[in-house]
């Protein structure tokens, strides 16, 4: 009888023949003992080796690593385009947001950038503009100048109704609280979230020409200031986030967008009343 | 384009993460490894050509990295992050001790093994790649990837079957000895 080379017996192993060579393969070893006794090292190394190398790692990437990706010097055969910088972000939050997590791992109502804050541990603002604070909280350097809202948090900026203030929100999930019109024109809405790992977090995001939500400013809220922000004497701007009711208020033009007038505008896809 | 780079990196990164730790065997050296590749890349990504694998590229420069650098001879000897994936495995403690003997065992036969071998056990076990695409991204014949790669499955399954059961304090034991 034919002897069957060690390779022919991994390659069985790994599934990696052909299907008529396979069912010839597979009756050999059946039918003998010491083909089964030499197989097993493969099969063994073929099931072992992926779970012991997987478990180890299931953490997230970590920071400086990510930062080296997104903006280590990279050398170009071709000229630069700085036009969809932009969708370049958005992109790689939503990989970053994939990446950051372990498999089984699921943010039901997920918010890829509330976790990469919360992963890469940044607890004061994310916010981005030139006034904001210095701050070098880590997941900041990360986003640089733009951030953009994606998966489903976009879609909760863009389609969901304001709830009221402190509104009992699960984990991992956002809802937006105030919808007001910026002095630039573009509408904006605050929103408050709790993050997968329990945290809250408040900010105020603007809708864009493109019609992607740049958030401008996100900061994380102690647990308490949101749990008790329910009171009907709760303002716009949230009492609880001096800053970030500041920089509500610096952005917009002063008024809110009362229910009715914030369901036409979703309704209508976010684009202005012709009266104004 | 450039910035599709970027991103394809991104998703590529636990990836890169898991064969680098196949190669050094330490969480610490294994980001180092991804961290330098990265940076690699980048510089030279007018060298990679669009439309090819930019994975098969990358391993390319993680292995070549991993030579030059002498790292396999500086983990050698070492029995590597035993605490540290013990601590990423939760808190089954049977289940631990288990896996911290089998991934012992296991570290120390790939340490044994030639480099060109531990690449390949990276590639095909630890990462999934064919044995034809493994050959693509070393640039290999397909007949040396498989036989290299037999050879180095029946050494990390005999020292997996040599493993005492979990009893013995073999791990402890064996740990500081790097």
């Amino acid at each position: 009888m034919d002897s069957i080379s060690d390779e022919v017996l991994m390659a069985f192993a790994d599934g990696a023949l052909p299907r008529a060579e396979h069912d010839k393969i597979a009756a050999r070893i059946a039918a003998e003992p010491h083909l089964q006794a030499r197989l097993q090292p493969f099969e063994m190394t073929r099931t072992a080796l992926p779970e012991l190398f997987n478990d180890a790692f299931s953490g997230p990437i970590p920071e400086h690593i990510m930062k080296t990706v997104l903006h280590a010097p990279m050398a170009t055969a071709t000229r630069k385009s700085t036009k969809s910088a932009d969708g370049f972000i958005a992109r790689a939050l939503e990989a970053v947001s994939e990446t950051l997590f372990a498999p089984g791992l699921r943010l039901s109502h997920g918010l890829a950038m509330t976790a990469l804050i919360v992963s890469a541990g940044a607890a004061g603002w994310i916010a981005t503009h030139s006034n904001a604070p210095d701050t070098t909280a880590a997941g900041v350097a990360l986003l640089d100048s733009a951030m953009i809202a994606n998966g489903p948090f976009a879609a909760t900026l863009e389609k969901v109704h304001s709830v009221a203030f402190g509104s009992k929100l699960e984990n991992g999930q956002a809802a937006p609280v105030l919808t007001f019109l910026a002095k630039d024109g573009r509408f904006c809405r605050q929103y408050e979230m709790v993050s997968a790992t329990g945290k809250n977090f408040a900010g105020f995001a603007c809708r864009q020409s493109n019609g992607t939500w740049a958030v401008q400013m996100h900061t994380q809220v102690a647990n308490s200031a949101v749990e008790n922000s329910a009171g009907p004497h709760h303002s716009a701007g949230s009492g609880d986030v001096p800053a970030l009711e500041a920089a509500i208020d610096q952005a917009g033009d002063g008024g809110r967008l009362e229910a009715a007038d914030e369901t036409k505008v979703i309704a209508g896809g976010w684009t202005k009343p012709a009266a104004e | 384009m450039t910035e599709n780079v970027r991103s394809q990196m991104i998703e590529f990164l636990p990836r890169l993460r898991r064969f680098a730790y196949a190669l050094t065997r330490n969480l610490d050296s294994a980001d180092d490894l991804v961290q330098d590749t990265c940076e690699r890349a980048l510089a030279r990504a007018d060298q990679w050509q669009p439309g090819t694998r930019l994975d098969s590229w990358m391993y390319r420069i993680a292995q070549n990295l991993w030579f030059d650098q002498g790292r396999a001879a500086k983990v050698r000897g070492e029995v590597s992050d035993l605490d540290a994936i013990a601590e990423l495995q939760g808190s089954d403690g049977r289940q631990v001790t288990e896996n911290r003997l089998t991934l012992a065992s296991v570290f120390q036969s790939l340490g044994r093994l030639p480099q060109d071998q531990q690449v390949l056990v990276a590639l095909v076990c630890v990462d999934g790649l064919s044995y034809k695409e493994a050959a693509d991204t070393l640039d290999l014949p397909i007949g040396t990837v498989m036989s290299r790669l037999a050879r180095a499955r029946q050494a990390i399954a005999a020292a997996m079957t040599d493993t005492p059961k979990p009893t013995q304090h073999i791990v402890s034991g064996e740990r500081r000895n790097g």
